[in-house]
């Protein structure tokens, strides 16, 4: 019984070995940046994330837009990259050096109290956590088995709801040039590509979405806030 | 007007027909004079032949008479086949020319214009098998791409079978598996024979004359039970390898051997500092699958990364991805490979003509100016970007609005598993008779006993257990009925039955 499962088990540790040196052996998106052409891997960057949706592929994304010189994508790859992995400094810092700088938000408050409850650490606590309390509801559990899993509930709650809440941020990337509308269509002023702006309702109107620019409220094209050929 | 359509149509489809209709002559590549020889003449999608005239050639014979007819269908296309017999008078080659064929249905086809060669028959073509090898060419250079080729030649009556032969130990195999070809030869009696060609692409790296022999097995049958097998010794194919002379040899030669060209190319000659282009050197000769890229420095500015070479029959292209790190002129320098020309045993240079590539000035920026957010302080200079891709490979991790999700499926778990092995254990106590037997002894519940051992009583598989059953019942029914205790021994039977 044992050898049954260990067969595919192994078939599985073994795929998830492979899978990642498999990518690595195929056209390496990064070669043309390598050789000093960023502008050439960008699009090949640009698929890779939108098909893996790690953060560290938007990461990579933007800088290598930002390496081209293309201000939109750029900040585009690296606000995504936040927004999937609140709790990492390196997508701020990356913004930062491109001249943009977002409000702190809980994750950058809390510091390393984010860090147990965030990540594959945080779903393992919250795990323990859940059988436990779920356990208990049930049966009666000794009670250093219960203090344990509340501690692990209560050390993964900041994590857990910072990076939530984070997650959900209203910002987006402006990826090309642009103008700041009225409800009338009429432009108030310029946008230009790379402005993070924050997104005032999420409901887009006559392909528009109401944002918050320099302090002035008014929408800009939904178009405009997503690289070309890529759905939202 | 309906019967002018129907003409119409039917006009259409014998024309059509007609049209499809094609004849040849199916000639052997050769015939030796005065020998009578059967060819076919072939109707492709027509109908029966009814009447051929063969035309009139000068120093050709044909007979009149149809020996063989036949029809052959594949896939639905007929084709339909007749025999004449045929002599030549002397050698030379005979133009017969196009000649009308009249079909069962009235209609007639031309065929097309065939070329007879008569020449003397292959002389070399006795017995019933031949096997002999050669080199072509039969003088190397170590190095030197030669042909190994081994012909069986067989009659129609014989097998081949089983061969000893084939490039000898110390020869370099340049292609894996050996070309094949089959034709036709004629023996001066007019015997049609079989030829099989294998050809192997070899070299050899140490100078003398090497010798490649073997043997060919056969079966001549004459019929289905009257079958012999017989052994063709190969007739051996020798090669001398000359070593290449020292005088005149390039002190930068690699040991190419020639003829060689050399190709080179830019993708672009125009690009911006921010692109790339592809230099590709082409290598045409005999040994261009075997080269490496040659060794060459380019220019100050420019940087090479070298690409897989691609493969082409006799051809090798090496491949380089320029870029380039300024705007400016550039000049590739031109490449030079020494090789060594067997035939006239000499040395000569493969060179191509320098390359000039235009770097325009890219539009590759750093960002010098705040993006700006509003709201926060911007820097009044950005910094350059030092940041290096992470390049991970990592699973991704779980998304921070899951995360809420993993803690209620786990709880969900946890609350299943807390309730499982209550159910479990019902389960398990409920199919297990012998179990229930025997807390009911324990339990002095005789009823339950006796309901408990009556569901047993299927699975009692020997006398002993039976037998064990049977005491039990009395036991039980005795205690019931009669008032009695139960006996120790009874204890002793449950306990038989228990695991039951």
């Amino acid at each position: 019984m044992r050898r049954l499962l260990a067969l595919p088990l192994g078939l599985l540790v073994g795929l998830a070995w492979l899978a990642p040196h498999a990518m690595q052996a195929a056209d390496d998106p990064y070669a043309a940046w390598m050789q000093g052409r960023p502008a050439e891997s960008v699009t090949d960057l640009l698929e890779q994330a939108s098909l893996h949706q790690r953060w560290s592929d938007w990461y990579d994304c933007g800088l290598a837009a930002a390496a081209a010189g293309e201000r939109g994508l750029a900040s585009y790859g690296l606000v995504r990259a936040h927004a999937l992995e609140p709790q990492r400094a390196e997508p701020l810092a990356a913004l930062r050096s491109q001249g943009i700088t977002l409000p702190p938000g809980w994750c950058e408050r809390l510091g390393v109290l984010v860090l147990p409850g965030a990540g594959w650490l945080g779903g393992a606590l919250l795990v323990v956590a859940g059988l436990v309390l779920g356990l208990r509801v049930t049966r009666p559990l000794p009670r250093g088995l219960v203090a344990a899993g509340v501690v692990c509930l209560v050390v993964a709650a900041p994590g857990v709801i910072s990076t939530w809440h984070d997650a959900a941020n209203p910002f987006l990337a402006v990826v090309s040039d642009t103008a700041l509308l009225d409800s009338t269509g009429a432009v108030l002023s310029p946008v230009a590509a790379g402005t993070v702006v924050r997104q005032e309702d999420e409901r887009p109107w006559d392909g528009r979405v109401l944002v918050l620019v320099d302090g002035r409220r008014g929408w800009i094209p939904l178009v405009d806030t997503h690289p070309p050929g890529l759905s939202r | 007007m309906v019967n002018r359509l129907g003409l119409l149509w039917l006009l259409l489809m014998l024309a059509v027909r007609a049209g499809a209709a094609e004849a040849h002559l199916e000639l052997p590549e050769s015939i030796p004079p005065e020998v009578t020889v059967t060819v076919k003449l072939i109707v492709d999608g027509g109908g029966s032949l009814s009447d051929v005239h063969m035309p009139t050639v000068p120093g050709l014979l044909f007979s009149n008479q149809i020996i063989q007819h036949g029809v052959t269908i594949i896939n639905g296309d007929r084709q339909d086949w007749v025999g004449i017999e045929l002599r030549a008078t002397s050698l030379g080659d005979y133009l017969i020319p196009a000649f009308a064929i009249t079909l069962e249905d009235g209609t007639s086809v031309q065929s097309t214009p065939a070329v007879l060669h008569v020449k003397s028959g292959d002389q070399r073509l006795k017995g019933i098998a031949v096997a002999e090898a050669s080199f072509e060419p039969p003088t190397i250079v170590p190095g030197q791409p030669t042909k190994l080729i081994y012909h069986l030649s067989i009659l129609r009556s014989v097998q081949p079978q089983d061969v000893s032969f084939g490039p000898p130990g110390d020869a370099v195999k340049l292609s894996t598996e050996p070309q094949q070809t089959t034709g036709t030869g004629i023996d001066d009696q007019g015997r049609e024979w079989q030829v099989y060609t294998l050809t192997w692409k070899v070299t050899f790296m140490t100078p003398g004359e090497h010798v490649v022999d073997g043997e060919q097995q056969v079966v001549v049958a004459e019929d289905f039970f009257n079958q012999q097998r017989q052994t063709v010794p190969v007739r051996p194919a020798r090669l001398l390898v000359t070593t290449i002379p020292d005088a005149g040899r390039p002190d930068d030669f690699s040991g190419v051997i020639g003829p060689l060209t050399l190709a080179a190319t830019l993708g672009q000659m125009q690009i911006t500092s921010d692109q790339g282009t592809v230099l590709s050197l082409t290598v045409s000769g005999p040994q261009a699958a075997q080269m490496h890229p040659p060794r060459w420095t380019p220019p100050a500015g420019l940087r090479a990364y070298p690409l897989d070479p691609v493969d082409e029959a006799g051809k090798r292209t090496f491949r380089w991805d320029l870029t380039a790190a300024t705007s400016g002129e550039y000049r590739i320098p031109s490449f030079d490979i020494p090789f060594f020309v067997p035939d006239a045993r000499t040395f000569s240079r493969a060179t191509t003509s320098p390359l000039r590539l235009s770097v325009l000035p890219g539009t590759r920026v750093i960002p010098t100016a705040p993006l700006g957010l509003p709201g926060t302080a911007a820097p009044t200079e950005a910094p350059a970007l030092h940041l290096m891709p992470l390049r991970l490979h990592t699973w991704p991790t779980p998304a921070p609005a899951h995360l809420p999700w993993i803690f209620a499926f786990a709880a969900l778990t946890g609350i299943l598993a807390g309730l499982a092995p209550r159910e479990i254990r019902k389960l398990q106590a409920r199919e297990h008779p012998g179990r229930d037997l025997a807390r009911a002894i324990h339990a002095h519940d005789l009823d339950a006993a006796t309901r408990a051992l009556a569901r047993l009583r299927p699975r009692l598989s020997d006398a002993q257990q039976v037998h064990a059953a049977e005491e039990l019942r009395r036991e039980l029914d005795l205690a019931r009925y009669g008032g009695r205790d139960l006996a120790p021994a009874a204890l002793a039977w449950v306990v038989q039955l228990e695991r039951l």
